[in-house]
């Protein structure tokens, strides 16, 4: 996909910025339960279906030495008070030719840059995470990383999220990864859809 | 000791021998007051998002306990293996209430309003730590209940941190604490499924679990647990369950009086119990029956597993003797002539110590150069 | 790790001080509170209580969740931080926040108003334990400078074991609670500790590991059921069938003591046949005594009965004595024992005829006879007994297993009571004009020679008999008044007592006509106020409850007695529902934020130091201050008004001029810390504290043991040495130094030989039936205090709440909700003809079918229409308590009187269907 430099920041999704930009439309799978980075976590879904959200649309943008990365998919589900609707963009280290499909592993983690649904009660808490990914949930904060933001909204079924980080990031291996949590599911962590192909950017 | 988790990030020093803090309830001595679980509340739970945890509890059994039907909710260790358990609900814990008072006294609404919890839609005001209390089981007269106090078993085989893909949690090396690092939970909750016990709590605040740290800043101090320590039964023994000199290891090793909630949940808890005696039960003529037992043997043996009948046993016939005339160290050991030999080592009065924020704040100062 | 810093961060403080808490249970828990940048975080008990007697686990940690929760309490929604008015109609839930000034300006005037056009007794406030020592004090003090009725605390709350008095002259077998320790056989009996004495409950389950046998016997399968060997169901208000049926297996068996009996007890006292009266020494010589019992001896002769000890000497009574005696006007009568007597009352309660009456089998009632008879027995009892309407009755055949048995003045034994008792230093503090110890080296003195003179004048009395008499004199001349008066007369009972069919049918005409009888009889003369002429206008509520508490109800209270009330006064600490039915309400502080002691009972014979941890919130202030401050203003506007000088209602006269001086003693007294302290340094004069123990002794220990129950009525009457190693026992010095008790016959007395409780064939111990209070329902209400708080003082504490349902609950058994068709959480109305209430049930196999429980402590606007459970009761009290001027059936404060009952309250119940 293209990275189309654009001339205002796009965080909002209803930016009309957006209309400018193609959108792709990006299968996804559930994570891999073998995959998962315990055995509690290994037997316990290995007949839970999970990662509902089938497919996304995805375009991209440049903005001032930041990446935007704007995802949409269907949510129809009722909302679960335990869990929110997520969702994540990841970028390998350059050469690495593992599968976006585990999020990172140990020896290939990736940088994840995650936007969460926060609830009322969560007013304080920001929407985004700039994270190290090292397998399914295997994620650690980077540490006073404050370069991730996101926007997001819910309309007619269908969520809009913008997840916007630092342009060095993408720069390395320029192709990303994108893992869908559907909250209404108890999706989280390793427990989520991914795409299964790296996206080249 | 098989503590696996794949993703730890938190290396334990090897170099000394590993410790394990224990501690022994004694149920014939509850009376279900829960100074235990305000005692925790108070000083650990205060903050937003903390309303609804209480990492101490005490729960009426037979009963559904907190959070509710907890025991039918999976987890633990089966064959060897973790096996999958549900995730307690904000609903399934309840409690965490706020009150209409402002409607009520200066609303000028008169009598058309009244006091209660406000019901938020989230189902919270159907359920709470202790809403089967003193509801019991059997059929009146010979009705039975008892007081069960519950907190994190801190066990040796903790699924909790098996099941944590962060890394987050760990079991603290020098006196097995099992401890979360915040900073670095997700609020991906796998701890509470996986846990068999249910005694993790979520902070829908902060989203992040939380759960009994075992008040370890007081027994780093050598001060018991706010549960223990403030306990008006005087029932909870606290202590190194190895020390073969001291009362948790006789009761638990030597004497097989003390012993584990749901063994078959296969983790291994450090929290153990003396069970519980009961009144004799009646006949339908209303005259004593000295053979019956008012709590069906198969009700403790489903909390305590098997070895609960000689546990009781023992204790029975050790009140029994003493009601002869014998003594019994078993029995002198429970009746704590001193209070303070409840605690071990951690007979510190935490009002001796100097606990200055600023104090607190060099040592800790010190401890992250080291 | 570092992570977890953030708690070692939260466990940090840069001040600790002593607490304790206001709660009502008066077990003076020593409490440390720990603060950071002036905020309270968190509490716990010191644990630091010394080892009493080796052998006897010691008092630690002695607290409870309500203590462990107080400092959440200071940031509780329902407090009151600032001075309110009423803005709509009383009880509207509608307030204005005015200025200390404005309010204490509009109080003081009405005080200037009152007293001037209806004289100072249309002021009326209720007594209070609420507000700790420091609270009462305060407002105490006030009423008595300004004459006004305070209504004896007692008549209100009916903790008054009235049993035991009868039996005893008392009601303080209130042995320390270690005592516990050292029984054989607990009985657990109208109480129900694991919910009410949770701070000593250890002693009962560390007795039960001694070998002790513990025993539960109540309607429901309690909480402290749960802990014991036996639990014997009894058919709500049947306790005496079942006392008396141990009575009778211990007599026919015979296996009392006879010697104990025969030492301590009337029962070898000589009645006539003829009358059912004593016999006395002037039925027998012309001149003699009115009070001066017999014994036969076996030689059939007559022996006069020792007045001044219980020490028999040669005599040898007869227990059984039926014969004939020629009275001084030669009439020959026949006479028997006590103990004869009450034979053939007890033959009515064989175990297969009480079993009938109570429920439990003849095997229980033996087994419970043999236990008792081969144990050193201790009834555990509560205030429960004494709030049924034939209580008195239960109480007195309790009190006789332990007088046939021999179990009071032993270690282990005794039925518990109460005594308030040992700070003398406060009960000085009232006599003082001036500060310092040479004024209290003058009043001791003058106590030595008031009770030297009382000696020499009635040579045969026991000093505790003349603390009781002293403490009556000052009856007629202070401020306190039962709240019979004020009951009948003003605030709407008149009509309930005199309802017949709920009341006993040994009554031979309404209940107003016995009260005609007792007032012209002069029994309650000196002490009837207010008087029916005499209206209550001005009414203070300082940290009581009366819309909560009073039985009745709205019915009551706000139908009746509001209405007369021109101005309503509550100062209080929370926004309780007298405060949300009042037209000012001050907001008071809070213990931690101020200083203050609470009221030393005998349970654990100690005085809790609490200090000031933090400044009080929003506006609030101590009783102290504020009542100085009223002081201050009723000066001031009397002057104004010209209202200076006036005689109160008994004649004396008083100065509205110079309040304050008198109030503080010109200032000597400005702040509490200097109060407390001369209250510990007289006590220590006075020998109940140790020597040379001040305010500063306290803020170094927390708290001190007292040394000796003192000179005063409330000490004298436990009766005992204190013993700096040992637990403390109950009435020793009646066991072993022989010491007369305070009643009639100078004995523990089952036989009440006053022509009303003949006439009402309670002259001995019976079983009566409950009267249906309220109506004909089928069910009966019993109640009782709950396991999350004393009255409803912690209602606003949501970590309270947080640990039941946080709200009312009727409880009722599995086998009623399912013949009503209720589950469990649904609504149900509970109602007779007094009243009704609607709540939220609770299904629990503990209950006993057919017995509904509400417990006490929610208020009122809790429930629908801000009706509780009060609103069924009726508040009968029995008549023959109006009984006086019989030796030791005379007003006592804080003892001997009339008081409301509410257990076994007739009601119905049915499921509140949704409305269409």
């Amino acid at each position: 996909m293209e990275l189309k430099t654009v001339g205002e920041s796009p965080l909002n999704p209803s930016s009309s910025v957006w209309s400018e930009v193609s959108k792709e439309v990006i299968k996804l799978k559930p994570v891999p339960v073998d995959a998962q980075p315990n055995q509690y976590i290994r037997n316990a879904y290995k007949d839970t279906p999970y990662g509902n959200v089938g497919e996304v649309s995805l375009s991209v943008a440049e903005h001032d030495n930041q990446v935007f990365v704007r995802l949409e998919w269907d949510d129809s589900n009722e909302p679960n008070i335990e869990f929110q609707d997520a969702a994540g963009v990841f970028f390998p280290e350059s050469g690495s030719s593992e599968s976006p499909e585990t999020i990172g592993t140990k020896s290939n983690p990736v940088r994840l840059w995650m936007w969460k649904n926060r609830t009322e009660l969560q007013s304080g808490l920001s929407n985004s995470t700039d994270l190290i990914s090292s397998g399914p949930g295997v994620f650690h904060p980077v540490e006073g990383s404050q370069s991730v933001n996101a926007e997001a909204s819910l309309s007619n079924g269908k969520w809009s999220v913008v997840i916007s980080g630092g342009k060095n990031i993408v720069e390395g291996s320029r192709k990303l990864g994108i893992v869908v949590w559907d909250g209404s599911n108890n999706e989280r962590a390793g427990i989520g859809a991914v795409s299964s192909n790296w996206i080249e950017i | 000791m098989t503590i696996t988790n794949e993703t730890a990030t938190n290396e334990a020093d090897k170099s000394s021998k590993r410790g394990q803090v224990a501690m022994v309830f004694d149920l014939n001595k509850c009376m279900g007051c829960q100074t235990c679980s305000i005692a925790c509340k108070v000083l650990w739970t205060q903050e937003q998002g903390e309303e609804h945890q209480w990492w101490m509890t005490c729960n009426t059994q037979p009963g559904k306990g907190t959070p509710k039907d907890w025991e039918q909710m999976g987890g633990g260790i089966i064959d060897g293996q973790p096996a999958k358990g549900h995730q307690p609900t904000r609903a399934e814990f309840g409690g965490g209430w706020d009150f209409n008072y402002e409607e009520v006294f200066y609303g000028g609404k008169g009598r058309s309003t009244h006091l209660h919890p406000i019901d938020k839609g989230d189902k919270t005001t159907e359920w709470g730590m202790n809403w089967d209390e003193d509801q019991g089981a059997g059929e009146y007269p010979n009705s039975y209940y008892f007081y069960l106090p519950r907190l994190c078993n801190h066990c040796t085989n903790p699924v909790c941190v098996t099941a944590c893909p962060s890394g987050a949690m760990y079991k603290r090396h020098e006196d097995g604490v099992v401890l979360r690092d915040e900073s670095k939970c997700q609020g991906a909750r796998f701890c509470m499924e996986a846990c068999p016990y249910k005694k993790i709590y979520f902070n829908y605040v902060r989203d992040v679990a939380q759960h009994c740290i075992m008040c370890f800043p007081r027994l780093e101090e050598n001060v018991a647990p706010a549960c223990a320590r403030q306990c008006p039964g005087r029932l909870v023994f606290v202590g190194d369950p190895e020390d073969k000199s001291g009362p948790i290891y006789k009761l638990v090793n030597e004497w097989k009086v003390a012993l584990p909630l749901h063994p078959e949940f296969g983790t291994e808890p450090n929290i153990f119990y003396i069970p519980p005696m009961s009144p004799y039960s009646l006949k339908e003529d209303m005259s004593i029956d000295y053979e019956t037992p008012r709590i069906p043997p198969e009700y403790l043996e489903y909390l305590f597993g098997p070895q609960v009948h000689s546990a009781l046993g023992k204790i029975q016939s050790e009140l029994k003797g003493v009601r002869e005339g014998n003594s019994s160290e078993i029995l002198d050991t429970l009746i704590v002539y001193n209070w303070l030999d409840l605690f071990g080592k951690y007979t510190v009065d935490p009002g001796t110590l100097d606990r200055s924020p600023e104090k607190v704040a060099v040592t800790l100062g010190a401890t992250r150069k080291n | 790790m570092e992570s977890v810093d953030q708690y070692r961060s939260k466990w940090t403080w840069d001040r600790t001080t002593w607490g304790t808490h206001c709660l009502n249970c008066l077990a003076n828990c020593s409490y440390r509170v720990y603060t950071r940048n002036g905020e309270v975080l968190f509490e716990e008990q010191s644990g630091s209580i010394d080892l009493i007697e080796k052998g006897v686990p010691d008092l630690n940690p002695l607290g409870c969740q309500k203590g462990s929760a107080w400092s959440q309490q200071l940031k509780s929604e329902d407090r009151v931080l600032y001075p309110l008015r009423r803005t709509k109609e009383r009880g509207d839930g509608a307030f204005e926040r005015i200025t200390w000034d404005e309010a204490l300006d509009e109080i003081a005037t009405s005080i200037v108003e009152t007293i001037d056009e209806y004289g100072p007794e249309s002021i009326v406030f209720e007594e209070s334990v609420e507000g700790g020592l420091m609270g009462q004090l305060s407002f105490l003090r006030f009423a008595s400078l300004i004459g006004a009725i305070t209504l004896d605390a007692q008549g209100l709350v009916n903790d008054l074991p009235i049993g035991h008095h009868i039996t005893f002259g008392k009601f303080a077998c209130a042995s320390t609670v270690d005592d516990t320790f050292k029984s054989d056989l607990l009985l657990l009996w109208h109480s129900n500790p694991a919910y009410t004495s949770i701070p000593y409950h250890h002693f009962i389950t560390e007795a039960r590991y001694n070998g002790a046998r513990v025993v539960t016997i109540a309607p429901d399968f309690n909480a402290s059921a749960v802990n014991s060997d036996f639990y014997f169901p009894i058919t709500p208000g049947t306790d005496a069938a079942l006392a008396l049926s141990i009575a009778y297996v211990l007599i026919e068996e015979e296996k009392f003591d006879k010697s104990f009996v025969l030492t301590q007890t009337d029962l070898p006292l000589l009645i006539r046949k003829d009358t059912d009266r004593f016999l006395r020494e002037r039925d027998v010589v012309k001149g003699g005594s009115e009070e001066q019992f017999y014994f036969m001896n076996k030689d059939k002769e007559l022996v006069l009965a020792p007045k001044a000890t219980l020490n028999l000497g040669d005599i040898v009574p007869e227990l059984s004595a039926i014969s004939s005696v020629k009275l001084q006007d030669g009439k020959e009568v026949e006479v028997e024992t006590v103990f004869d007597s009450l034979r053939r009352r007890v033959a009515d309660y064989s175990p297969e005829m009480a079993s009938k009456i109570c429920g439990v089998s003849p095997d229980s009632i033996r087994t419970l006879a043999n236990m008792v008879s081969t144990s050193k027995t201790k009834i555990l009892e509560g205030f429960n007994a004494p709030k049924y309407y034939h209580g008195d009755l239960m109480e007195r055949a309790m009190c006789l297993i332990l007088g046939l048995s021999g179990n009071w003045g032993k270690p282990g034994t005794g039925i518990q009571g109460l005594a308030l008792a040992g700070l003398d230093g406060y009960m000085l503090f009232s006599m003082k004009t001036k500060k310092g110890v040479e004024e209290t080296a003058r009043l001791l003195d003058g106590i030595d020679m008031g009770m030297d003179q009382m000696r020499q004048k009635e040579p045969d009395a026991t000093d505790e008999m003349l603390g009781n008499q002293m403490l009556q004199l000052s009856t007629t001349k202070g401020t306190s008044s039962p709240p019979l008066f004020f009951n009948y007369y003003h605030a709407g009972y008149k009509d309930s007592w005199n309802n017949q069919s709920w009341s006993d049918p040994a009554m031979t005409k309404p209940f107003s006509a016995y009260f005609d009888d007792a007032i012209r009889r002069g029994w309650w003369g000196g002490i009837s106020r207010p008087q029916s002429n005499n209206p209550p206008k001005l009414f203070f509520a300082v940290g009581t409850n009366p819309i909560r508490r009073a039985r009745g109800g709205r019915k009551i209270l706000i139908e009746k007695l509001w209405p007369k009330l021109e101005k309503i006064v509550a100062i209080d600490i929370r926004m309780s529902s007298t405060a949300l039915n009042a037209d000012i309400v001050l907001p008071a502080a809070m213990q931690y934020e101020r200083p203050n002691v609470q009221y030393p009972i005998t349970h654990t014979l100690r005085v809790q130091y609490s200090e000031e941890a933090v400044k009080p919130r929003g506006e609030s202030k101590t009783e102290w201050e504020i009542f100085t401050l009223l002081c201050e203003r009723v000066s001031k506007i009397a002057k104004e008004k010209g209202v200076v000088e006036f005689m109160d209602g008994r004649r004396q006269e008083r100065r509205l001029d110079n309040l304050r001086e008198q109030f503080d003693l010109d200032g000597a007294f400005s702040n509490e810390e200097a109060i407390i302290d001369e209250w510990i340094r007289d006590s220590a004069d006075a020998g109940t504290l140790p020597i040379g123990s001040s305010i500063e002794t306290l803020k170094s220990v927390g708290g001190l043991r007292f040394t000796s129950l003192g000179m005063f009525a409330p000490g004298l009457a436990v009766a005992t040495d204190v013993k700096k190693d040992k637990v403390m026992t109950a009435f020793t010095w009646h066991t072993e130094k022989l010491l007369p008790f305070p009643t009639l016959t100078r004995r523990a007395q089952f036989y009440i030989d006053h022509q009303w409780f003949i006439d009402a064939d309670e002259h001995l111990p019976r079983h009566k039936e409950n009267p249906s209070m309220g109506g004909t329902g089928d069910f009966v209400l019993t109640s009782g205090h709950s396991r999350w708080t004393v009255h409803a003082v912690s209602m606003g504490n949501k970590d309270l709440l947080g640990t039941h349902r946080g709200q009312p609950i009727i409880v009722m058994s599995v086998s009623d909700a399912k013949a009503c068709g209720i589950g469990d959480t649904d609504e149900a109305r509970v109602f007779n003809d007094h009243g009704g209430f609607k709540g939220v049930v609770r299904v629990s196999a503990r209950v006993r079918p057919k017995q509904l429980i509400v417990y006490n402590g929610f208020e009122p606007h809790a429930f629908k229409d801000w009706q509780g459970a009060n609103e069924v009761e009726p508040g009968m009290v029995k008549w023959l308590h109006l009984v006086g001027k019989y030796g030791h059936l005379r007003y006592l404060p804080f003892g001997w009187q009339p008081v409301p009952v509410d257990r076994a309250i007739a009601v119905s119940i049915e499921k509140v269907r949704e409305e269409a």
